[in-house]
C-alpha cells in the first residue's frame, strides 16, 4: 500500500529578485513501512520534499499525497528531525521530550511516563532533570529521538540528522536509529549527503537530479546480512560497495 | 603561633581543592579575586579621605566641593526629619511607574510588531525617528498635558524608556532560531503557541539586557523632569541645590543618587537570575 505519493510535484520559491524552481515533475511513491532515503546535489529539492511533507509548504504544482489524501496545512502524522537537535536551552530533558505533547494537548500522567520510558529506553534515565548544555552532542540527538517518538508519527522524516555529530557519534547513532525504526515499523524518509548512510540504513535510495530536481534514478537496497540486522554489518556486506559506486557515478560529482 | 595563622590562611585559600596543585591554582585565583575586592575599596576610601583632607587644608574650596563629613551630616539630619526618605521615595517611585510602564507597553507593541510584519512595516521609520529625536524636547509639551506634578516627570520617564525596549526586543524576537520556529510549525503549534514556547523563553536574556538599559535610562528621564518640574525628589534637591548655592546638598543628592541608581541595576540583575535558570 502506498503511504506517500508525489504526483508531478513542481515547487517554485519567489523573491524580489528572481524566481528559483526547486522541483520540477517530481513523481515517487513510498510504501507503508518502507525506508526511504533521498541523495542528490546541494539545493536539489530534498529539504523542500521534506516541508511539503509536512504540510509547512503548499507545492506550486502537482499533489502530495499521504494515506490517499493531498495534504492540506501541517500534516498531524509525520515527525520531523532536523541537522541539529534543536533542544531548548531552557526546558530540562525530560520537558523537551514532552514539547510535542504539550503542543497537541496529549500530555498527562499515560504519555509523561511513556517519555520516561522512551529516555531510559535511549540510555538517558537519570539525566531527565538535566538542562540540554549539560549533555553531549550524540546523547542530545537521542533526546531529540525520543522527542520525535514520543507522540507516535506514522511517518519519520530525517533531515540529515547525523550530520551536525563527529564520526564516531554518528555512526554509533546510525545504527541505534535505524534499529530504533525497524522495531517500531515507521515509514521513514532520510534526507542526506552521506551516500554509505543511505545504502545501510535504507530499503531503497532515490537519487535526484540537480535543480530543478526530479528522481533520476532509484535503487532497491538488498544486503546479504548474516544475523541480526545492523548498520555495521550492512557496510559489511559483499553488495555494498556496488551499490555505492552506482550511486556515486549517478550522483556525478565534479569538484 | 604565627605558623598555626599560616596554616588556617592556606587551608582558607585551597579549600574544596581535588589535588595540591588544584589547590595552587585555587588559591592564585582567590587571592586575585580577594585583591580586586581590597582595591576597589581602597579607591573609594583615598578618594573620600582625599576630599575631606584636600578640603580641611583648604586645597579645594568647601564652600564649591562640600567635603564628606559635611554630606554625612546632611544625611542624618534629613534623615532624621523625614526629608530624605520622602525624596529618595518620590524618585524611586517615579523611576519605578516609568519603568514598569515603561516595559511593559513596549513589550506589548513589540510583541504585536512581530506578530503582524505588515505593521512592523508600516511603523518601523516612525520608530526610528521617534528613537533619534531627544526626548527632553518633549519636557514642556508634557508638563502642559499632564500638570507640573508626578504624571509629567513619570511621563518623561516612560517616554525615555519605551522606544528602547520597542527596538531592542523586537529585534530579538525576529531574530528567534528559525529552526526551533520550524520544529514547533512540524508539531502543529499555533503562533501564540510559537510565541509561548520558543519566542518568548529565547528572548528573555534580550528583555532582561532591555530591561536594564531601561532603568537606567528610565532614572535619567524621572531627574530631567524633576529639573524641570517639582516640589519633591533627588532631582529637585539638585536643582534647588544649585540655585541657593548649598553644595553640600547637591553633593549628598549626587551620591544619593549613585546609591540608588546601582540598587535598581542590581535588582533587574538579581530578578534576571531568578528568572533564568538554564545560563550557568
Amino acid at each position: 500500500m502506498n503511504k506517500i505519493e508525489f504526483k508531478e510535484v513542481g515547487m517554485k520559491y519567489h523573491t524580489q529578485v528572481e524566481e528559483t524552481e526547486a522541483l520540477r515533475n517530481l513523481s515517487f511513491t513510498i510504501k507503508e513501512n518502507e525506508f526511504v532515503s533521498l541523495v542528490g546535489p546541494s539545493g536539489c529539492g530534498k529539504t523542500t520534499s521534506l516541508s511539503l511533507l509536512a504540510g509547512l509548504l503548499s507545492p506550486s504544482s502537482g499533489q502530495v499525497i499521504v494515506d490517499n489524501e493531498p495534504i492540506n496545512g501541517v500534516n498531524e502524522k509525520i515527525g520531523y528531525m532536523l541537522q541539529e537537535d534543536y533542544l531548548f536551552p531552557w526546558r530540562t530533558i525530560l520537558d523537551n521530550v514532552l514539547l510535542g505533547l504539550e503542543l497537541k494537548g496529549e500530555l498527562n500522567a499515560k504519555t509523561e511516563n511513556k517519555a520516561r520510558r522512551l529516555l531510559a529506553d535511549y540510555g538517558l534515565d537519570g539525566f531527565e532533570d538535566y538542562y540540554p548544555t549539560q549533555l553531549s552532542g550524540g546523547m542530545r540527538q537521542r533526546v531529540a529521538l525520543a522527542r520525535t517518538l514520543v507522540f507516535e508519527p506514522e511517518i519519520l522524516l530525517l533531515d540529515e540528522p547525523f550530520s551536525a555529530l563527529d564520526y564516531h557519534t554518528k555512526l554509533a547513532l546510525e545504527d541505534e536509529v535505524a534499529q530504533i525504526l525497524r522495531d517500531e515499523k515507521k515509514t521513514v524518509v532520510l534526507v542526506t549527503h552521506d551516500i554509505a548512510e543511505a545504502i545501510a540504513m535504507s530499503d531503497r535510495v532515490l537519487v535526484f537530479t540537480e535543480r530543478p530536481g526530479k528522481v533520476k534514478e532509484e535503487y532497491n537496497i538488498d544486503l546479504t546480512i548474516d544475523g541480526k540486522y545492523s548498520t555495521f554489518k550492512a557496510r559489511e556486506a559483499s553488495e555494498f560497495s556496488n551499490y555505492f559506486n552506482s550511486i556515486w557515478e549517478e550522483l556525478d560529482v565534479y569538484v | 603561633m604565627f605558623k598555626r595563622l599560616k596554616d588556617i590562611y592556606n587551608e582558607v585559600l585551597t579549600k574544596g581543592a581535588v589535588t595540591e596543585e588544584h589547590g595552587e591554582y585555587l588559591k592564585r585565583m582567590r587571592l586575585k579575586d580577594f585583591s580586586i575586592k581590597v582595591l576597589q575599596l581602597m579607591i573609594l576610601i583615598v578618594f573620600t579621605v582625599g576630599w575631606e583632607l584636600a578640603a580641611k587644608y583648604r586645597i579645594v574650596d568647601p564652600f564649591i566641593t562640600s567635603y564628606p563629613t559635611e554630606i554625612m551630616k546632611t544625611i542624618y539630619k534629613m534623615a532624621l526629619n523625614g526629608q530624605l526618605f520622602k525624596h529618595v521615595w518620590t524618585t524611586v517611585y517615579e523611576t519605578l511607574a516609568g519603568f514598569s510602564i515603561g516595559a511593559g507597553s513596549g513589550l506589548l507593541i513589540a510583541i504585536t510588531l512581530w506578530w503582524s510584519d505588515y505593521l512592523s512595516r508600516i511603523f518601523e521609520p516612525y520608530i526610528v525617528v521617534l528613537n533619534a529625536l531627544p526626548k527632553m524636547a518633549l519636557g514642556p509639551i508634557l508638563i502642559i498635558w499632564l500638570g507640573n506634578g508626578s504624571q509629567a516627570i513619570i511621563g518623561m520617564a516612560l517616554l525615555i524608556s519605551v522606544i528602547v525596549t520597542i527596538m531592542m526586543v523586537y529585534n530579538g524576537f525576529r531574530e528567534t532560531d528559525k529552526n526551533k520556529v520550524k520544529l514547533l510549525k512540524t508539531l502543529g503549534a499555533s503562533r501564540l503557541q510559537i510565541f509561548k514556547k520558543v519566542v518568548l523563553p529565547e528572548n528573555l536574556p534580550t528583555i532582561f539586557a532591555a530591561l536594564k538599559v531601561n532603568i537606567g535610562l528610565s532614572l535619567v528621564g524621572t531627574i530631567v523632569g524633576e529639573f524641570l518640574v517639582s516640589q519633591a525628589g533627588l532631582g529637585y534637591l539638585i536643582v534647588y541645590g544649585g540655585q541657593v548655592f548649598k553644595l553640600s546638598l547637591v553633593m549628598t543628592s549626587v551620591i544619593i543618587l549613585s546609591i540608588l541608581a546601582g540598587v535598581l541595576y542590581y535588582l533587574i540583575v538579581w530578578l534576571e537570575k531568578r528568572v533564568i535558570k538554564w545560563e550557568q
